[in-house]
């Protein structure tokens, strides 16, 4: 778990109002500025960037270590990720993406729990978080809680939703929107030659126009990309986001590698898997919190253009991934 | 239905601070919410009441002061609505009680009004005037019913003068938050000073009845505003920050009362500060925290502020309570606790501008206080310095729109000549003028 620290007191910022409960202090958006989460068997750090005024995507990380003792489950043990980045064009983003991030990660744990079944968790969970951030549609400003982000109102608050769940054999990743997940198996950086599913692998598939062109064929992927549309997204939560479907995918790992979840403030300038894959360090199997701060300084030295998010899931049991498996609807 | 009412608080404050300012500055309004109070009238909190008539010897002269006393009680204990607990008691040299015999309360119910009317036809007036005891027993008969509201109505004509001033003031400290008390003075012969030290003391109002004819429609207008509390032993809890020192806590309206050196820590950094019990009604709160200052740009909480309701088993009961914090650009938000911010900036633009309300209730504070030192001045022989304070006194009720305040100076005020008549006022005037200063009206509100 992570929380918000004062940076005079270094006490914890409880509550609702973000106000240091020690001194006072406003502590709300000077927080979330750099976050690192920490949760042992995984990390993530989420920065505001260089250019924009406050971080508006959220991180949520959970050890769900109670799945170890779940009888009939296939997992031993579990740990999730949960990257969100606020819509910028909708009023109050950052309380949309730490709402979606925060309500899921709940039920996320309480249905592993439960169930077990990742890939139906994770849709439950992305319905949850759809709800929740809709909800914020009805709040408006006039009852917000968060001082520091209310005022004009624009469109409903809305974010993207990016999630894996990773267990000793397997990964679960759903999404909404265009943030990323993706599997970098650790055979990438010995020198045994690759075969089969050993190869990085990007998970998700962006719900974004430029996506959508492409695969379309209508335009080729350089004259999509320069497109000003090229970074709208097709697909989000908030109350304006209608149907909510979800896509999930389960893959098997059958190796030890890691999964990298993150926003396009990471992307932007690790576009394709094999980038992101040759900047992932070599030790990320062993210190994912290190890796994290490490992908998130190359978006920084990159021009920091976007928030930044990045989640580092380590899986360490021996064997080899399988294929992946699509489920939900594309 | 919940049987107590909704606390609905606004902030007013400036949150700017110039760079190096220590001070934050918020005047905190609180309305009840009617409807809700009105369903819980009748049965849902039981009530506890205590009559303290003065019936000594001077309460027979004249004769119809002692009589319209009577008839008075008489009035108030009609107001009783059946079910809530009530005494009688009769202070002269020592407080006895006048009905029951016991000193115990007794439920109300037509058989028992009757017989404590007829209890106090048959009071005669004898001896003198010793206020601590008869707030000790009526402590000491309210004190056994910590369920209840506990509610008192004192009647004098006189002053503490047969017992030592050390019992009124142990007696005072022994019955805060037993019970609230509302003093009322008849005739001309009582201090104002002293009544209005018992009625803040103990949370309540204290006010001058002249003519003893008037005196029936005042209790019956104070037991009614008794009967019609909802909830008993409300108390203002302020947290502030590590290193911040509350300078003062002030209920502005509807009457002046500081709080400050009534305060209980409840907490590392809380302390409540007693509000009696509520009804129907709205009252301000002027508060003053002094804080570490900030760097420009930086903002911190200077206080929050909450209501919490103790039990009667001492514990905090829960009390519906949301507060409306309005921005500079018009917005506004809700929150469950009142919020005093701080921000510091080097632009004076921001930092000087004065809240309206909190202008209004530092007015409101310089007036009383102008008021008060005229009136001491005047006392103490030295009509100059009276004259300035009044002619300030004057001059801020204009500024404060209190109408009130200005038509009772205009009384003795000499347009003429610019000055005032110190020596046509009468008793009766001055004491009216001292009781309003701490007085406020609140426009359109409540």
């Amino acid at each position: 778990m992570f929380h918000r620290f004062c940076r005079r007191c270094a006490e914890p910022v409880c509550g609702r109002d973000r106000y240091c409960e020690n001194c006072g202090g406003w502590v709300a958006d000077g927080l979330r500025d750099h976050i690192e989460v920490d949760v042992g068997v995984a990390a993530g750090v989420s920065d505001r960037g260089r250019r924009h005024h406050r971080n508006e995507d959220a991180l949520a990380l959970r050890d769900v270590d109670g799945l170890r003792a779940a009888p009939g489950s296939a997992a031993r043990g579990a740990v999730l990720a949960i990257v969100c980045d606020g819509v910028s064009s909708s009023a109050r983003p950052d309380e949309a993406s730490e709402t979606a991030a925060e309500v899921a990660a709940e039920a996320l744990v309480t249905a592993l729990r439960a169930e077990g079944c990742p890939a139906a968790a994770t849709r439950a969970a992305i319905h949850a978080a759809g709800s929740a951030v809709a909800e914020l549609a009805d709040c408006g400003a006039a009852h917000s809680s968060w001082a520091g982000s209310a005022g004009v109102s624009r469109g409903a608050p809305a974010c993207t939703f990016v999630s894996a769940i990773v267990s000793d054999n397997a990964v679960t990743v759903g999404w909404v929107g265009d943030s990323r997940a993706y599997w970098i198996p650790q055979t990438h950086h010995s020198s045994a030659p690759a075969h089969g599913g050993s190869v990085p692998t990007r998970l998700t598939s962006d719900d974004s126009w430029l996506a959508q062109v492409i695969a379309a064929g209508t335009l080729s992927p350089a004259q999509a990309a320069a497109d000003r549309r090229a970074h709208a997204i097709t697909a989000w939560l908030g109350d304006d986001a209608g149907q909510v479907n979800p896509h999930v995918v389960t893959i098997e790992t059958d190796g030890p590698g890691v999964v990298v979840v993150c926003t396009d403030g990471l992307w932007n300038y690790l576009d394709t898997v094999d980038e992101l894959a040759a900047a992932l360090p070599a030790q990320a199997l062993q210190a994912p919190l290190d890796a994290a701060r490490q992908l998130v300084e190359i978006a920084l030295n990159s021009g920091g253009h976007d928030n930044v998010t990045v989640a580092v899931l380590p899986v360490v049991s021996p064997g080899q991934p399988a294929p992946a498996r699509q489920e939900g609807r594309r | 239905m919940t049987s107590t009412p909704e606390f609905r608080g606004a902030v007013h404050q400036n949150l700017y601070l110039a760079h190096g300012a220590r001070e934050a500055h918020a005047v905190i309004t609180v309305d009840t919410q009617q409807d809700l109070v009105t369903k819980a009238n009748a049965p849902a909190v039981g009530a506890a009441e205590v009559l303290i008539l003065d019936c000594s010897g001077s309460m027979g002269f004249p004769a119809e002061k002692i009589v319209k006393a009577k008839e008075a009680a008489c009035a108030a204990i009609d107001e009783l609505r059946d079910g809530v607990r009530f005494a009688l008691i009769a202070g002269s040299v020592g407080a006895r009680m006048l009905w029951p015999a016991e000193p115990q309360l007794v439920l109300a119910d037509p058989w028992s009004r009757a017989e404590a009317k007829d209890a106090l036809r048959r009071l005669e007036p004898a001896g003198g005037t010793t206020i601590g005891a008869w707030l000790r027993l009526a402590g000491e008969l309210l004190g056994k019913h910590p369920e209840t509201i506990r509610h008192a109505i004192l009647l004098t004509d006189g002053r503490n003068e047969h017992e030592p001033p050390e019992q009124l003031r142990t007696a005072l400290r022994d019955c805060e938050g037993i019970f609230s008390c509302d003093c009322r003075g008849v005739g001309t012969d009582w201090s104002v000073d002293e009544l209005r030290t018992i009625s803040a003391a103990l949370g309540g109002t204290v006010d001058l009845v002249v003519e003893p004819a008037g005196l029936a429609d005042d209790f019956r207008e104070t037991m009614a505003g008794s009967m019609r509390k909802a909830v008993g032993d409300v108390g203002l809890r302020l947290w502030a920050p590590v290193g911040a020192t509350v300078m003062f806590v002030k209920q502005t309206a509807p009457t002046l009362v500081d709080l400050s050196a009534r305060r209980v820590d409840s907490g590392p950094l809380t302390g409540d500060y007693p509000t009696g019990s509520w009804g129907t009604e709205s009252r301000d709160y002027h508060l003053c925290v002094e804080l570490e200052p900030g760097e420009v740009g930086e903002e911190k909480l200077a206080c929050r502020v909450t209501f919490v309701h103790t039990g009667a088993d001492g514990t905090e009961q829960p009390l519906r309570q949301v507060f409306i914090h309005s921005s500079p650009d018009g917005s506004a938000e809700e929150f469950s606790s009142a919020r005093v911010r701080a921000m510091w900036t080097d632009d004076l633009a921001q930092s000087t501008v004065v809240n309206d309300k909190v202008a209004e209730v530092t007015g409101r504070a310089e007036l009383a206080k102008a008021v008060q030192d005229g009136l001491a001045a005047h006392h103490g022989g030295d009509p100059d310095l009276a004259i300035d304070c009044l002619s300030r006194a004057r001059k801020l009720a204009e500024e404060v729109h209190d109408d009130n305040m200005l038509a009772r100076l205009d009384q003795i005020y000499d347009p003429d000549t610019g000055t005032f008549r110190l020596n046509r006022m009468s008793a009766q005037q001055e004491m009216r003028l001292d009781i309003e200063s701490t007085k406020t009206t609140l426009l359109g509100r409540g």
